[in-house]
């Protein structure tokens, strides 16, 4: 049976489906608990959607397994699904004349009699189900997808790369949205190739190269870092000469610009304001670390290992 | 096991396709019935029955009469050979015995044949007949011995003699002809009458000229011969030839319509015609009367004669060695010319070409064109196209395009979506059949011409129709359950079903139901490799029970390509 209070609510163990030729994912680690919001990157190609139709039981795993409240997906593919509200990664419709026509078969395979929901849905996401389903732009489709999984208010909402092909505004609406459910206690698993709005919304973050899960990092531990790296140019290399030889924790140094970038524990900010003030600085500024670069040299470092190797 | 939403789904999907060609194929199958079975199909049939059997008729007269002109040539130079050889036989007897002839005694002179005797015979009874002049004037007298003097019975017995003789001839030659063949048989009293009928020996054979109001001929001339009887050369002569050939061309054509118009003879040509259906009013209306029978003897005697001599001078009697081979030229010659002349519709065509004709007056089109035409080929089409769609979008469309993710991800089992899919496309093609079996008894209730075909044959073949349709869609099912891709699953699907309906049209222009004429055997192999050929329809419509095991076989193949395909589907990777 069904745990609806068990703390993982997406168990993925050991998880390797090998399509042969290097394709496919291979040993697959990844638990999330209840309530929580994780996000899943990577290029295209590199895994993500199998991981996903691994988790809602489309697919056999070669090896592992992956279970969903604690239930085998590839056995229970039905049961679970009744939990799962999901968004596919290819929104094609069934042949049905308008949105409105596939929402109410959506509601009647779900058994779902009260359409209040749906409706509020469509009013926010300014969704005109009216619309012919064939001839819908991608945003309406999105729209009317998000709807399909949202509606029955299902405890796990599975989204694969629902933001690709949509308007920035329309991003930040989609992902409120999402935002929202999860607010109300909802664990969203959702994949993205974009780093930018698993940054802004996630909990977590799993990152996925070549079928291989590369880390996993919580995204409390990048935005509260310790340390901080700015970059100073000065107006003059004498400065510039001077700076470098001060005790600070020069990461990069470009001579012909007379700029260096450092990296400062956040209680030593005032001390480097402090010894600014002897300088003529151009300008300074706070060099953003973002997941984007992380994983970025999460992934040289892998790289580089291998070539060592 | 059914999910309700997913039926629903896709009665809405695919309601509007099912609807149309269910109405096309309904349509259609009631043109084709209300068509066929106006009576056209049947008089179409009937015309073209009448054509060829005039023909044989035409046929059979044109040869006869060649044979009656032929044989009664033959007979009158025969004749008169026998006629010449009587009177100088008879000659010689009494040249042998002139002194008995000269003054007769009871003492008969010794004979040796039965022209000798005939002629003893009736020369005594002739001699005794010889007028008394006691009572007579001296004038009286005179008239009365030239009279007795004319009635010398040489001529007569010459005459009499040479008929029997000529009767034997013919016999010979009949016998020639068929060993079978007795003095009762009327094939020789046949060709007898034909001969003598042109003599008319005492004018045995007037009714046959009389009765058409035709000029009875003048006595067959024997007098030239008598005076002739000198010159051996004579029977040969142009002169006497001609005379023959005349007597002949008259005398031919009057006996054939005569004969064929007697009413004995009529009866038994009708007997022979109706096993192709003609009656006896059909008969008279091809109109084989007295007048137009002669003229048509006439024609062809006169085409052959003329044909005859033509072709004769083209024979060059200088390229051959002897007399002998230029005869057997001839004579083949002649053979071809009269077997040209006389051939039938049906001989001249190919053999298989004649049977065809022969079937063609036996089978029943209507039959034909509702159970093989349209139930196993027209009829099919439509619904085969409805099926490859359906059974296409059912799954692999649905797995290819990805909207499968919104049934499952419902909570809807795969067992219940294969299920519900393929209870879809059953029912859409029952209901769909139910429709044209209804259609089809309609039809059949208004049809007022009489055929094979019954309402359990055509409920039958109704059936028929939906178990060959059933098989293939399990065949198209299993492959929109094998393959993700709804490319790779109609082209296999699909193109088989296609494959089938095809490989059936071109196979029933090699099957049996096809008239042989227009039949190619060796399009006959197609039938061999679809499975269309195991609906039965020339079996329903005839009755026989045979069709029931092979619908089981289509029944088996449909179950097999259900259960395999859902079966695979539960199993498969599904791309969603």
């Amino acid at each position: 049976m069904i745990d609806k209070n068990s703390e993982d609510v997406i168990v993925i163990k050991n998880l390797t489906k090998d399509y042969g030729n290097g394709l496919g994912i291979f040993d697959i680690n990844l638990k999330i608990k209840k309530g929580e919001m994780v996000g899943f990157v990577g290029t295209n190609g590199s895994g993500k959607t199998t991981t996903i139709r691994n988790i809602m039981g489309y697919i056999k795993p070669t090896s592992g397994e992956v279970s969903v409240c604690g239930l085998e997906s590839w056995q229970n593919a039905s049961e679970i699904a009744k939990h799962i509200g999901y968004v596919p990664g290819e929104i094609a419709f069934p042949d049905l004349p308008t949105g409105t026509a596939f929402l109410k078969s959506q509601a009647e395979f779900l058994n779902l009699k009260d359409m209040s929901y749906a409706n509020k849905l469509i009013e926010k996401l300014q969704l005109d189900p009216k619309a012919n389903l064939k001839r819908m732009s991608k945003g309406m489709k999105q729209k009317t997808a998000l709807v399909a999984a949202l509606m029955n208010n299902a405890d796990i909402l599975i989204l694969d790369e629902p933001t690709t092909g949509l308007d920035p505004l329309m991003r930040v609406a989609f992902l409120d949205i999402i935002k929202e459910e999860h607010k109300k206690g909802k664990t969203i698993f959702m994949s993205s190739h974009l780093f930018e709005e698993m940054e802004k919304t996630c909990d977590r973050v799993a990152l996925i190269n070549d079928g291989h899960l590369v880390d996993v990092v919580d995204m409390n531990d990048i935005r509260n870092r310790s340390s901080r790296d700015f970059k100073i140019e000065f107006n003059n290399t004498e400065d510039f000469e001077k700076f470098k030889k001060m005790d600070f924790n020069i990461i990069r140094v470009q001579q012909q610009y007379n700029q260096v970038t450092i990296n400062i524990d956040n209680n030593q900010i005032n001390d480097l304001f402090k010894s600014l003030k002897n300088f003529k600085v151009k300008f300074i500024s706070e060099v953003k670390y973002s997941l984007e670069k992380y994983f970025k040299t999460v992934l040289n470092n892998q790289t580089k290992e291998v070539d060592n190797v | 096991m059914f999910s309700k939403a997913l039926f629903k789904q896709f009665c809405k999907a695919n309601g509007l396709m099912w609807g149309i060609i269910t109405f096309a194929v309904c349509f259609m199958l009631a043109c084709v019935m209300v068509i066929s079975g106006s009576g056209n199909i049947s008089l179409m049939k009937n015309s073209l029955e009448d054509t060829i059997i005039v023909g044989e008729i035409d046929a059979a007269i044109e040869n006869r009469a060649i044979t009656n002109y032929k044989v009664t040539v033959d007979g009158l130079g025969q004749f008169d050979n026998y006629f010449s050889d009587n009177i100088n036989g008879i000659s010689s007897f009494k040249f042998q015995n002139a002194d008995w002839f000269n003054n007769p005694t009871q003492e008969l002179p010794e004979t040796e044949n039965l022209l000798q005797q005939s002629y003893l015979n009736a020369f005594s009874q002739w001699k005794n007949s010889q007028p008394k002049k006691d009572g007579l004037t001296e004038e009286e007298y005179q008239i009365a011995y030239i009279a007795w003097q004319k009635q010398e019975p040489t001529a007569t017995v010459a005459y009499a003699l040479a008929i029997s003789q000529l009767s034997d001839y013919v016999f010979e030659k009949a016998q020639a002809l068929d060993e079978t063949i007795t003095t009762e048989s009327s094939v020789y009293k046949e060709m007898l009458a034909t001969v003598l009928s042109s003599i008319n020996p005492s004018n045995m054979f007037d009714e046959y000229y009389t009765s058409h109001n035709e000029s009875i001929p003048e006595d067959y001339d024997v007098l030239s011969l008598i005076t002739n009887i000198s010159n051996p050369d004579y029977l040969n002569s142009e002169v006497r030839r001609e005379y023959i050939n005349k007597r002949a061309e008259n005398s031919a054509p009057i006996f054939l319509a005569h004969n064929m118009t007697l009413e004995e003879n009529v009866n038994v040509m009708l007997e022979a015609l109706s096993s192709y259906g003609i009656s006896k009013e059909k008969y008279a209306s091809f109109n084989y009367d007295y007048p137009s029978l002669k003229h048509s003897a006439t024609t062809t005697i006169l085409t052959y004669l003329t044909r005859f001599e033509y072709e004769l001078s083209l024979i060059d009697a200088s390229s051959f060695t002897s007399l002998e081979e230029y005869n057997l030229a001839v004579q083949e010659m002649d053979k071809n010319l009269t077997g040209d002349l006389s051939s039938s519709l049906l001989q001249t065509l190919p053999e298989t070409v004649a049977s065809g004709l022969q079937e063609l007056g036996q089978m029943d089109l209507y039959s034909l064109i509702v159970g093989s035409i349209f139930f196993k080929m027209a009829g099919l089409l439509l619904p085969i196209i409805f099926m490859i769609m359906a059974s296409n979008n059912l799954i692999a469309g649905q797995v290819d395009s990805g909207s499968m993710a919104y049934v499952l991800s419902t909570s809807t089992k795969r067992k219940q979506v294969v299920f519900t899919q393929a209870m879809y496309l059953i029912i859409s093609l029952f209901t769909m059949f139910c429709c044209t079996t209804l259609t089809s008894v309609i039809c059949f209730a208004c049809l007022k011409t009489e055929v094979e075909l019954t309402y359990g044959k055509l409920v039958l073949l109704n059936l028929g129709a939906f178990i060959s349709l059933f098989a293939m869609s399990g065949i198209c099912f299993m492959a929109s359950c094998w393959f993700d891709r709804s490319k790779k699953s109609m082209s296999i699907g699909g193109g088989l079903s296609m494959f089938f309906l095809v490989a059936t049209m071109l196979g029933l222009f090699g099957s049996k139901v096809i008239p042989s004429v227009v039949r190619l055997d060796a399009l006959n192999y197609f039938n061999y490799v679809t499975i269309i050929s195991l609906f039965d329809c020339t079996g329903i419509i005839s009755g026989s029970l045979s069709f029931i095991w092979k619908l089981a076989i289509l029944l088996v193949i449909g179950i097999i390509g259900y259960v395999a395909g859902a079966i695979k589907f539960k199993k498969k990777d599904l791309p969603l």
